[in-house]
């Protein structure tokens, strides 16, 4: 009998295994299967051209990313069953308007708005077309434009996903004007100049300037004087100008570089470059043609030559940015872009903390889902090293400069402590396995959501640019925030512990005191270190050495909270109980000095500011206060209990 | 045996339990004083809370009146705790070389408060703000006032500093090198002035002067003052208003005086000259990545260039100078603002938190081996 559960068991575990590991194979898959999917035109070969835009240089591949997630909040594409990357759809998007503006990014999350625009929609959170929004485009703007006069705080919802709406819609339409001086148009006509066009043809405004300048270069060599005509191409010319002094001013990314040292280090947006070369004769000039030649051959058709040009013109702007030495990071971008490392390792500890559960419902033959736990915590863990390291190698940073990078700073120290934790436990087995998945599960869940807001990997302002600083403040801050979530972890379980039966208890108990502890006083001594080197840091560039600032203050609570609880638990004031309550409270603390102070929108640490959150820390808080009011009723409870046992 | 009164009071004084109270009083303050600062701004959150003997904290408000909570303010919890800590030295604490680490970071914490003290009590700051080309010698407070007064016979002139605490005091200046004196009726925090446009270059008026609400944003408060000016023999013999940097002019008896409220000056040892000031944005955009002023510090007839930048400041005789800010004109002249900071106790909080930290270092690490020790001997 004993026997056949335990055959049970391991057969339910293989299954599981088995589950994950195919889940995990099946990323794998799909980035072969990208490659092998029958595509006339390899736009791939896009993916680590260097590009310029926000103030760094980046793979084309993560500012497709990047846009695509502004727009759809997904960082691909599904098109009849076919899978299109960001990259795709974006080069789609340069070399062919038509297809474009048929793929539905436009991410709507309310559909109050479709009924605002008088549009017809099937559910909410849907995706639009360019083409079917592009009618109401005057009424999308007027909306926008209400809720630009409206403070931001002041904005109601519908508002703001209006005005986030109409900055989508100029972006893609940035994006699809890139090259436009390209595209054939009909909307163009010249009258009183005689130029050399067949009627009915299209042509594009690259097109339009040419003919227009050989015309005046064969008025000026005299070939007929007519000064009249000299006067309206020269209006012509103007009123071209004016036309596409939009796209000229709105452009997304630059592409082109000149060598020279301005204020944009050489880096030029392709509607600049383009007017630039009518007058002058240009190195860029080569670099233009090589997109030009990609554009013709696809309006022909002609997938081959589209294929041949794609490899020469990313060859020849990546050999120009190593040159310059810009090239540096661009591979490994796209890989860390490819792998999605932080996300499978969320999986994996949302798995490790499956099995911990699952082991502790098992009475005595828990080793084997205890093993599959830890293993998936190992693998999960691993991930998330390489991850950061990488970011770390790409960025040439250490490992926190962004509310992003703290999220999974403080995740990643979590199950550093946790496995410590666990494997200097000797009774209280799988509990410190327990939380490091936690840590893992909920802090990498949170990240994953901040992904989507922008890119990532952002520039720093000049107050902020100091690696010394980064890595010795920022760094050990972070880390006693972990130390004082996992310490707060450490008091859910001591509250939820005393709902399993006196046995269970009395096994866990004492230890976990202790773990907790433990991790107060390490959480004390790095928040402490950490503020002072803050401190220092104020002192150093501002001059003084503290100055209430709510950043400042946030940390400072941290502190403070953790020197209380240890003076009050030294007092006698508070036991076991009323410190795993309190350090269930320090969590509350964490989240109002790491997240609340953003709310202020004041201070010196304007970083990471962000909306919405308001909300959610309320949630966050209740909850907590809820657990730790449960507490309190399950410690009166034992004791009353414990009073009985005694007389 | 029973004890005595005083010996409870000291036993009390002495304890865990006006430690914990203290601290929390101290949360408290802090919460409320980062939330507030939403609404009256860091400069004023700090007087109010931090710097404050009693703080009042306002629990509701209906339209007439708001309720307020009065709370130990930040200056008297660190002294609470403080007088706590000695206390405990002299009652309570015994040494052994177990609790080591425990002296050491709390003779830090007590070093970190005097130092916070001496700090608050003696510390200067302001700001240079200079173009290039330019120099200066002072330096201007934020925050602060002075009132200058001059008076100007036929081949003399006389010049006099009111410091602020006289005039939100309200009191009455006089000296024997004046023929006036000036009474202080009211100081506005901020306040809103109707200036004339002058015709007659001699005289300057403000029209008309209103108290108005604080900005958040300290800087922008712009005080005035209503004063009474009186001659020597106490009559009357005017009223007048002053409003922040507009100089009041008149003339009395054959003398014409300038009464001028103006940002509190201070000396520096040394004079600064800005040579240039460069800014540099990340390329593309308008994020800034890097600022700098280079000056060359005169002193006694000798020069040397430094260069300021931010997290780089310049440390000189007790004086340090940091990037702070900048201007342009719109020739496209850069004024670049170098915050000035002075404070006697500049390097006590290095000194304090080391030992803090150390001794928190020296006390826990024993305790972290003992968990990592039982480990090994219940499993081997």
């Amino acid at each position: 009998m004993k026997k056949s559960i335990n055959k049970a068991h391991v057969r339910l575990g293989v299954l599981l295994l088995t589950v994950i590991v195919t889940l995990c194979l099946i990323p794998l898959e799909n980035l072969f299967a990208e490659g092998k999917v029958n595509r006339r035109v390899q736009w791939e070969q896009l993916k680590t051209l260097p590009i310029q835009q926000g103030g760094r240089v980046m793979p084309l591949d993560s500012f497709s990313r990047i846009l695509l997630l502004q727009l759809s909040a997904k960082s691909s594409l599904k098109v009849d069953s076919e899978k299109l990357s960001a990259v795709e759809w974006l080069a789609e998007a340069l070399f062919d308007e038509a297809k474009a503006v048929q793929r539905p990014i436009f991410l709507i999350e309310n559909p109050e708005i479709m009924e605002a625009l008088q549009l017809p929609y099937k559910k909410a959170r849907d995706r639009y077309t360019y083409e079917k929004l592009e009618p109401k485009i005057n009424a999308i703007r007027r909306y926008a434009a209400t809720a630009e006069q409206i403070k931001p705080e002041k904005r109601s919802l519908i508002q703001n996903q209006m005005l986030q709406l109409y900055n989508n819609l100029m972006r893609f339409e940035a994006l699809i004007h890139t090259f436009s001086f390209w595209k054939n148009r009909s909307d163009l006509r010249f009258e009183g100049v005689q130029l050399n066009i067949k009627p009915g043809t299209n042509l594009s405004i690259a097109d339009y300037i040419f003919l227009l300048y050989q015309r005046l270069g064969q008025i000026e060599q005299g070939a007929s004087h007519e000064r009249g005509e000299e006067v309206k191409i020269n209006q012509c010319l103007k009123s071209l100008h004016e036309t596409t002094v939009k796209s000229l001013y709105n452009g997304l990314f630059a592409i082109f570089h000149s060598g020279e040292k301005d204020k944009h280090h050489g880096w030029k947006y392709p509607w600049f470059v383009f007017y630039d070369l009518i007058s002058e004769n240009d190195p860029r000039h080569k670099q233009l043609s090589l997109f030009a030649n990609i554009y013709r051959s696809y309006q022909e058709k002609n997938w081959e030559e589209v294929n041949k040009n794609l490899v020469k013109t990313h060859d020849t702007f990546v050999s120009m940015a190593k040159e310059k030495g810009e090239y540096r990071s661009i591979e490994l971008e796209v890989k860390y872009n490819k792998y999605d490392l932080f996300y499978w390792s969320l999986i994996l500890y949302v798995f490790a903390t499956v099995f911990c559960c699952v082991s502790w419902l098992q009475s005595k033959n828990s080793k084997f889902f205890y093993m599959s736990a830890l293993v998936c915590v190992v693998l999960a863990f691993s991930g998330h090293t390489i991850g950061m390291l990488l970011r770390m190698i790409i960025k040439a940073r250490p490992p926190v400069s962004t509310l992003y990078e703290s999220i999974l700073f403080v995740s990643w120290v979590g199950v550093s402590m946790s496995f410590f934790l666990e494997y200097y436990a000797k009774k209280s087995k799988s509990l410190g396995l327990f939380v490091a998945s936690l840590c893992g599960n909920i802090l990498l869940f949170v990240a994953n959501k901040y992904a989507t807001e922008g890119d990532n990997f952002a520039v720093l302002v000049a107050v902020l640019d100091s690696n010394f600083w980064l890595a010795t403040h920022v760094t050990t801050v972070t880390i006693g925030y972990s130390a004082c979530l996992v310490a707060g972890l450490l008091g859910h379980a001591f509250i939820f512990l005393h709902l399993f039966s006196p046995g269970v208890i009395e096994r866990y108990r004492k230890e976990l005191t202790r773990m907790i502890y433990g991790s107060l006083c390490f959480a004390a001594t790095v928040s402490f270190l950490g503020t002072i080197l803050g401190g220092i840091w104020a002192d150093q560039s501002w001059g003084r050495f503290w100055g209430w600032d709510p950043k400042e203050n946030g940390a400072f609570l941290i502190v403070l909270w953790c020197i209380i609880l240890l003076h009050a638990r030294l007092g006698g004031y508070i036991r076991e109980w009323g410190m795993a309550l309190g350090c269930v409270f320090g969590n509350i603390i964490v989240a109002a000095a790491w997240w609340g102070v953003n709310l202020l929108s004041i201070g010196l640490h304007n970083y990471g500011f962000t909306s919405g959150l308001f909300g959610k820390l309320v949630i966050f808080t209740v909850v907590e206060l809820a657990v730790i009011l449960f507490g309190g009723i399950l410690a009166y409870r034992h004791k009353t209990l414990k009073k009985k046992v005694a007389s | 045996m029973k004890k005595t009164l005083s010996q409870k009071l000291l036993d009390f004084g002495a304890s865990h339990g006006l430690t914990v109270v203290a601290l929390l009083f101290l949360m408290i303050l802090t919460i409320v004083g980062t939330i507030d600062q939403k609404y009256i701004g860091l400069y004023q959150a700090q007087k109010k809370y931090f710097d404050s003997a009693v703080a009042h904290i306002q629990i509701f408000e209906t339209s007439t009146h708001s309720f307020y909570l009065p709370v130990p303010g930040g200056f008297t919890v660190m002294s609470v705790l403080f007088v706590n800590l000695i206390l405990a030295f002299v009652l309570k604490f015994k040494f052994r070389w177990r609790s080591f680490g425990l002296w050491v970071s709390h003779l830090g914490f007590m070093l970190l408060l005097v130092g916070s003290f001496i700090t608050f009590q003696y510390s200067q700051d302001g700001h240079v703000s200079i173009f290039e080309k330019e120099q200066a010698s002072s330096f201007t407070s934020y925050h602060d006032n002075e009132m200058l007064v001059k008076s100007d016979g036929q081949d003399y002139e006389d010049i006099a500093v009111i410091p602020q605490s006289f005039l939100t005091q309200k009191k009455l200046f006089a000296s024997p090198d004046f023929d006036i004196q000036i009474k202080i009726i009211d100081y506005y925090k901020n306040s809103d002035a109707k200036l004339r446009n002058l015709l007659t270059p001699d005289i300057t008026q403000v029209v008309h002067l209103d108290e108005i609400d604080m900005e958040i944003e300290h800087e922008k408060n712009q005080q005035g003052v209503l004063i009474e000016v009186l001659n020597y023999k106490g009559e009357k013999v005017g009223d007048f208003s002053v409003f922040l940097n507009n100089p009041l002019e008149f003339n009395y008896r054959g003398k014409s005086y300038t009464i001028l409220l103006r940002r509190l000056h201070m000396g520096m040892p040394f004079t600064v000259r800005l040579e240039k000031f460069v800014r540099e944005t990340y390329p593309g955009t308008e994020t800034p990545k890097r600022f700098e002023s280079t000056v060359t510090v005169l002193e006694e007839g000798q020069e040397r260039e430094v260069v300021i930048s931010m997290n780089k400041p310049l440390r000189h005789k007790g004086f340090t100078l940091f990037q702070s800010a900048f201007a342009t004109t719109e020739n496209g002249q850069y004024q670049s603002t170098l915050a000035v900071v002075r404070n006697p106790a500049e390097a006590w909080p290095y000194f304090s938190c080391l030992f803090i930290f150390l001794g928190m270092v020296i006390h826990f690490i024993p305790k972290l081996f003992r968990f990592v020790k039982r480990r090994n001997k219940e499993n081997g």
